[in-house]
């Protein structure tokens, strides 16, 4: 294996993603990077809950609503410092997850994905209804942005911050996925009967993807609604849940880096459109769905998997296990 | 010789069907024994109670004394019930290594909190579990495959994995269903080979088959299912002669 | 006056819940066929409306040319949706899920094409129906006439198809490839064939229903997004995904549902209603409101 040519390739893209920022110091762009980020954390959540243990969700915004609004309000109506609002942001997300994942125990895809577009739908009923609580249409303004210090974070360190945040989620999922409960996971997806005929408690599969998932997306909002500022219930609809579980696909479902590959170049794709495609908004909608259409007709193991499968074989490295580092098979198998 | 496993009056009812009926049965332990009637007699009923799959109508079933009936089947598997499905069901995304690997979780004592921190104490669990797995492998004669994918392998050693898979949990009774349906008669001997190699590790087995020639060398009891009652029972060469079991037969071509 | 408005809510919601429930049967069909819900199906109900628009208000074609055309269109698009989208993502090893996606960024691009070339602003319907302005009287009570023409062309749909599937040759043909594929072949049945038919006939049932919902929805976006999305999916469910007449059961029931909610309660929460439903009838009785056993047992 030519371990030094991976070396090198990781190396230089380590230094690229720390330098970016200096490089390229266009605001917008900047912002757009750090959308993405919290896009792939997001995302990352939902390729651990469908693409290793298989179950489908619809209605992932709904979790990154309740973190998004709970962090906020912690924040600004109980005084709560930023960090114990994310944190209680996650909290929350996490044990609605738990109780969401319930319905997977009996339900199986189009039906699950039923019940989650119905849980989506109704955290989206309750932002704009309970107006006391979340400011209704309106929403709530003025929510805390993280500081240093007395000045509030550019875009800049919100990229070094969000960089920091996926680097330590990709790695959760990295060990995570490298370990029994991986092989649960993976396991419980293809086959759940026989899961549990390997004594395998396949609810307790389920229900610990559904809350890691629902967990992240709740963080992925809390850093948004400290990021931007004001929160509305608009950008928690089905039609976003439906671009993450897109972003998921493209990027490769089965894939460590799925979150990472379709988070990022499926919240680039509409912005680069949009400066191509002069006018009409929804002549980039429409090239938008197309191109996703394709890749997941085409390549339904996402853009991530042949990315990976060309990296590995670029530097020699034996491919075959999911769960099992590759180091592990013995040479000329 | 202690019975590990017997059913007092097992009854299962679907709607109108009644799929088993009142069925009494005894596996002793070291011993295999055989279930075997036409088809939709009720045998993979049978067995999807024993191992958990849906609750009995009435009836009980006891593991080593204990009652099992209502409980789920992940806690019958970790109490030492493996069992092989009737088509063959192995997670053809994983490899054949992590396939048995899938078995060896029950005894892999890490927390997700060990694991999130990728403790040293994970590591030591993974490879000792992973030479463990080889091991299991490596008694059907799977070692070399263990990188494979299930569905790259002949369908004589996916059987083989599966119940290698099974095995793998450590299990005090094994229940086999139609382990050698459809297969050709190389891979039947293979198979029967299997079955020896667990016989000399005396593992206790109850055998679901369809094909009397397998049953005529594998097992010590047999027990035979007509309708969801059992119609007979003893050793393969009274059954044989068995007028009640001959007619059963009759009205089934193979 | 209470009267006149009980009564017209109740054939109103029959009528429109016919089509819900036709539209539902398309839903029925493809899940029996592919065991695969195509949400670019439902799209198929808003482009044959803008279709049949487009050739008859627009291009001023002859009423009939204009349906047969839109008709014909529609069930080429199901034919398309096989081969360009079902076909090759099983080839490429995509699942149930992959399925989901594509269909819905392949709607997704039906609503902005729709958008794009026509505008976001819903057209009315012609009145093929009849006038929107003339009425039934019964007794003191005045219907507005379209409720029974609708009404009407879907109760001839549905005997048509009745009659097709339980009927005729092909119609059998269909309904065992539904239940078993292998079982279909090796009784000499064209698999290839009766797919082709299943999916055609999908899109045909929905596209059908669509132009008969363009006179209460009027031809707009509506006809192809959620809504009546979820009003076809909550029938098919109610049918248990394999009754059609629970299916159409199903429909009505949710048209009625819906104009007594807006009238009693809110016309805000009419569409949350038949998702109320939905999630409802999934969870509590999964086989349909007539507990219709499903392949598998």
């Amino acid at each position: 294996m030519r371990r030094n040519l991976k070396r090198i390739v990781y190396g230089a893209f380590l230094v690229l993603i720390l330098l970016l920022p200096l490089l390229s110091r266009n605001e917008y762009n900047l912002f757009v990077t750090d959308t993405a980020f919290l896009n792939i954390i997001l995302v990352s959540g939902l390729v651990f809950l469908t693409g290793f243990a298989g179950q489908i969700s619809l209605g992932q915004v709904g979790f990154s609503a309740i973190g998004a609004y709970t962090s906020a309000l912690v924040t600004m109506r109980l005084g709560m410092p930023i960090p114990i609002g994310i944190v209680a942001g996650v909290a929350v997300s996490v044990i609605v997850g738990l109780f969401v994942a319930i319905p997977s125990f009996k339900l199986k895809t189009f039906f699950l994905s039923l019940v989650t577009i119905a849980f989506g739908e109704i955290i989206h009923l309750l932002l704009v209804n309970l107006t006391a609580l979340t400011g209704g249409s309106q929403g709530l303004f003025n929510i805390p942005p993280m500081k240093l210090g007395d000045t509030p974070f550019t875009n800049t360190l919100y990229y070094y911050l969000f960089l920091v945040i996926v680097a330590l989620v990709i790695l959760l999922m990295y060990r995570l996925k490298y370990s029994h409960i991986g092989r649960e996971m993976f396991a419980v997806n293809d086959d759940d009967v026989a899961a549990e005929a390997c004594a395998i408690n396949s609810r307790k599969t389920k229900t610990f993807a559904f809350g890691l998932s629902a967990g992240l997306a709740g963080l992925s909002g809390a850093l948004t609604a400290h990021m931007v500022g004001f929160l509305t219930p608009d950008p928690f609809t089905l039609s976003n849940s439906v671009n993450f579980v897109a972003m998921a696909v493209v990027g490769g479902l089965r894939e460590l880096g799925g979150g990472v590959v379709g988070g990022f170049v499926l919240t680039w794709l509409p912005e680069l459109l949009k400066l191509k495609i002069q006018g009409f908004e929804n002549y980039y909608l429409m090239v938008d769905s197309v191109i996703v259409l394709l890749v997941v007709v085409l390549l339904p193991s996402g853009l991530g998997a042949i990315l990976f499968k060309g990296l590995s074989r670029l530097w020699g490295e034996k491919q075959g296990a999911v769960t099992l580092h590759n180091s592990k098979s013995k040479e000329g198998e | 010789m202690a019975n590990i496993l017997e059913t007092k009056m097992l009854t299962k009812r679907f709607g109108g069907i009644v799929a088993n009926h009142g069925i009494n049965l005894k596996i002793e332990e070291g011993k295999t024994t055989g279930l075997i009637g036409p088809n939709g007699s009720g045998k993979t009923t049978f067995i999807n109670q024993v191992s958990g799959i849906f609750p009995p109508t009435s009836g009980n079933i006891l593991f080593r004394g204990e009652e099992i009936s209502k409980k789920p089947a992940c806690k019958i598997a970790s109490m030492g019930i493996a069992r092989t499905f009737q088509r063959i069901q192995l997670f053809n995304h994983l490899n054949v290594v992590e396939n048995v690997l899938v078995s060896r979780s029950k005894f892999m004592s890490a927390s997700a909190l060990d694991i999130a921190l990728g403790t040293a104490k994970v590591r030591r669990k993974e490879e000792a579990q992973f030479d463990k797995a080889m091991e299991f492998l490596g008694i059907f004669g799977l070692d070399k495959d263990a990188w494979k994918l299930p569905l790259s392998l002949p369908y004589g050693k996916r059987r083989a994995l599966e119940i290698a898979r099974a095995l793998a949990l450590e299990p005090v009774l094994l229940l086999l269903d139609e382990p050698v349906a459809g297969m050709t008669k190389e891979e039947f001997m293979d198979i029967l080979g299997i079955l020896d190699i667990l016989k000399e590790r005396k593992m206790t087995m109850l055998l679901v088959e369809h094909t009397m020639e397998f049953i005529r060398k594998a097992v010590d009891w047999v027990y035979v299912l007509n309708f969801g009652e059992v119609i007979a029972q003893g050793p393969f060469e009274e059954i044989e002669k068995n007028k009640a079991v001959i007619t059963a037969y009759l009205g089934d071509e193979e | 006056m209470v009267l006149s408005n009980l009564l017209q809510n109740i054939i109103g919601g029959v009528s429109v819940g016919a089509t819900y429930g036709l539209i539902g049967l398309g839903v029925v069909f493809l899940w029996q066929s592919i065991e695969r819900i195509n949400f670019a199906n439902i799209s198929s109900a808003m482009i044959a409306a803008y279709l049949f628009y487009t050739f008859y208000a627009q291009l001023h074609l002859p009423f009939f040319i204009s349906l047969v055309a839109s008709i014909a269109i529609i069930a080429v698009y199901g034919l398309l949706l096989r081969y360009l989208l079902f076909e090759p993502i099983n080839h490429h090893g995509g699942g149930e899920l992959e399925f989901v996606v594509a269909t819905v960024m392949l709607s997704i691009f039906w609503l902005s094409a729709i958008k794009a070339f026509y505008g976001g602003v819903p057209r009315p319907f012609p009145p093929v129906f009849g006038e929107a302005t003339s009425f039934v009287r019964i007794g003191s009570v005045s219907i507005p006439f379209v409720y029974f023409s609708v009404f009407f062309v879907a109760l001839v749909l549905i005997c048509a198809l009745y009659l097709l599937l339980w009927k005729t040759m092909i119609g059998k043909m269909l309904r065992a490839t539904a239940q078993n594929k292998e079982t279909a072949s090796l009784m000499g049945i064209n698999v290839n064939m009766t797919t082709s038919l299943a999916f055609m006939l999908a899109t045909t049932i929905v596209g059908i229903g669509g132009i008969l919902l363009a006179p209460t929805y009027f031809v707009s976006l509506d006809l192809g997004a959620g809504p009546i999305g979820v009003k076809g999916f909550a029938s098919a469910i109610m049918g248990g995904m394999i009754n059609p007449f629970g299916t159409i059961v199903g429909g009505i029931t949710i048209g009625l549902v819906e104009n007594f909610s807006a009238l009693f309660i809110s016309s805000v929460y009419k569409d949350v209603i038949s998702f109320v439903i939905l999630v409802v009838v999934i969870i509590w009785k999964p086989r349909g409101i007539f507990n219709w056993t499903t392949k598998e047992d």
